[in-house]
């Protein structure tokens, strides 16, 4: 049984790209690619699943119960969404993951942020440091330590390096896999670089315009002969093309 | 204290028409293009008040307190009205609802209080009390109702991603909005605030004064305006009370951004 299946699920967003027919499943400790050019829809994919835009049709079930039946503030527990550019909530980067538990009525214990944040791949040092002055790699990983801390069984990345150099960016994709290797984490990973998730995924699916051009295994999809998937990939390998941004 | 009251006749009134005439020429002479607002303005001052004089002079000649109760409700009616012209760059989706139950929540129960519980004139619907202190306290609710719902609005709209942040770590549509709902309250109540500081010192207020023309002894005159200035702070807490809450419950239903 797949930790989280998306099964036809579709979406009209006004004032973003719109999906229609997306189905995928990820099993616990995987990392499933969701790729596609910019405004192909991946963004929608992520935020239909927890619950920030309607979706029009089809199901998002986790250990098979469909989410459309929890609470919402449950499923967003389970299901971790971390944006492309994070927003940093007032005060330190330990305010920012104290707030998860605040949320759920806990305190965290003595060092549990210092070992979320080691988690995410941040040194305990940064606990103290005004959140607001992060660089965007950083931003990114805190927003994954403060995810970390409602311990959700899926994490959904969307474009988790596309503001970072390559050093980090290498060091990010590294800790995202552990992340799904010892803590059993099914990770869906956006992204419009399909070099970027064949590194980390053996599986994934190519959006196109908002509809799926192509699932399956990453390295059949890269050898694959269909036009989009050639020009997507040869895009890729010729150089990097623009973020995605609110798609 | 004398005890006559000095009549305004039409003398008087036309050559206090003479400040909205150098006001014009002014805005002439300035080319500040704003004589039509001004002309305008000061037409429109005279015809609603000498209509405002004419009706709550009918009111308290019959004491009726069916016509009474419909006043409050009519002004209730234009006050969200008012209120919903001020908004209409804010819309969203339920607003002239929110609206009205604003001005109501933050002008009934304080009306009804004062009446009931503070000023007990008999009747209880006495127009010359239940008139100009419902008429206090709907402007309060309205004005306050404008300051908390663009500030709220404005805020959710522009902090989308801050809010977004908050809910996706499972957040409810309340906690999410907890930082905008407070600075919304502030907004809405800080004119009140400020007003009790100053009040006394700075200005003596309309009520104060018109009831100081009128003949009232000064400090009979000085507790009628504390009271109104209670009033006001409730009215300003429950409007705001009221108008967060239908803001969030419109723009964060589901628990999701609705902007």
């Amino acid at each position: 049984m797949p930790l989280l299946a998306v099964k036809a699920l579709g979406c009209r967003r006004a004032g973003g790209a719109s999906v229609k027919g997306v189905s995928f499943e990820v099993d616990a400790g995987e990392v499933f690619a969701l790729m596609g050019p910019s405004g192909s829809g991946k963004t929608t994919v992520l935020r239909t699943i927890v619950g920030f835009e309607e979706a029009s049709e089809g199901q998002v079930l986790l250990e098979n119960r469909d989410v459309s039946e929890m609470a919402v503030t449950e499923l967003r527990r389970n299901v971790a969404f971390v944006a492309q550019e994070p927003v940093m909530l007032d005060g330190t980067v330990a305010d920012n993951v104290s707030y998860t538990f605040e949320l759920r009525g806990e305190r965290p214990a003595e060092g549990q942020v210092e070992s979320l944040l080691a988690r995410a791949g941040l040194p305990a040092e940064f606990a103290t440091r005004p959140a607001e002055e992060l660089s965007s790699g950083e931003r990114q990983r805190v927003a994954i330590a403060r995810a970390l801390a409602n311990r959700p069984k899926v994490l959904l990345l969307d474009e988790p390096t596309s503001a970072l150099d390559p050093e980090t960016a290498e060091r990010v994709l590294e800790g995202i896999r552990q992340l799904a290797k010892e803590d059993g984490i099914a990770v869906v990973l956006v992204t419009h670089k399909p070099q970027e998730a064949s590194r980390i995924a053996q599986r994934g699916l190519a959006l196109d315009s908002g509809r799926v051009a192509a699932a399956g295994d990453l390295t059949s999809l890269a050898a694959s002969d269909e036009p989009f998937l050639r020009r997507f990939f040869a895009e890729d390998a010729g150089g990097d093309r623009e973020g995605e941004s609110n798609e | 204290m004398s005890k006559v009251l000095v009549e305004i006749d039409w003398t008087g009134l036309a050559l206090a028409g003479g400040c909205v005439a150098a006001t014009l020429v002014i805005a002439l002479i300035e080319r500040l293009r704003m004589g039509r607002e001004v002309a305008i303005g000061g037409i429109r001052a005279f015809a609603q008040l000498m209509l405002a004089g004419y009706a709550v002079g009918w009111l308290l000649g019959r004491d009726y307190w069916w016509a009474n109760l419909l006043a409050v409700a009519v002004m209730i009616l234009v006050a969200t009205l008012v209120v919903l012209g001020r908004l209409r760059r804010g819309a969203f989706p339920g607003m002239a609802s929110a609206v009205l139950l604003s001005v109501c929540a933050g002008a009934l129960p304080v009306l009804a209080y004062a009446m009931i519980a503070v000023v007990r004139p008999r009747p209880l619907h006495a127009a010359r009390y239940l008139i100009p202190i419902g008429s206090m306290v709907i402007s309060r609710a309205m004005n306050s109702t404008v300051l908390v719902m663009d500030r709220l609005v404005s805020d959710l709209r522009r902090q989308r991603g801050r809010v977004e942040a908050a809910l996706a770590l499972g957040a409810s549509a309340r906690r999410a909005a907890e930082p905008f709902v407070r600075a919304a309250y502030r907004a809405g109540m800080l004119p009140t605030i400020n007003t009790l500081y100053a009040v006394g010192l700075v200005h003596l207020p309309g009520m104060m004064t018109g009831q100081i023309i009128g003949g009232v002894e000064a400090w009979q005159a000085a507790k009628y305006q504390i009271v109104i200035m209670y009033l006001l702070l409730a009215s300003a807490v429950l409007c705001a009370f009221a108008a967060t809450r239908a803001v969030v419950a419109s723009l964060l239903a589901g628990h999701r951004l609705h902007v």
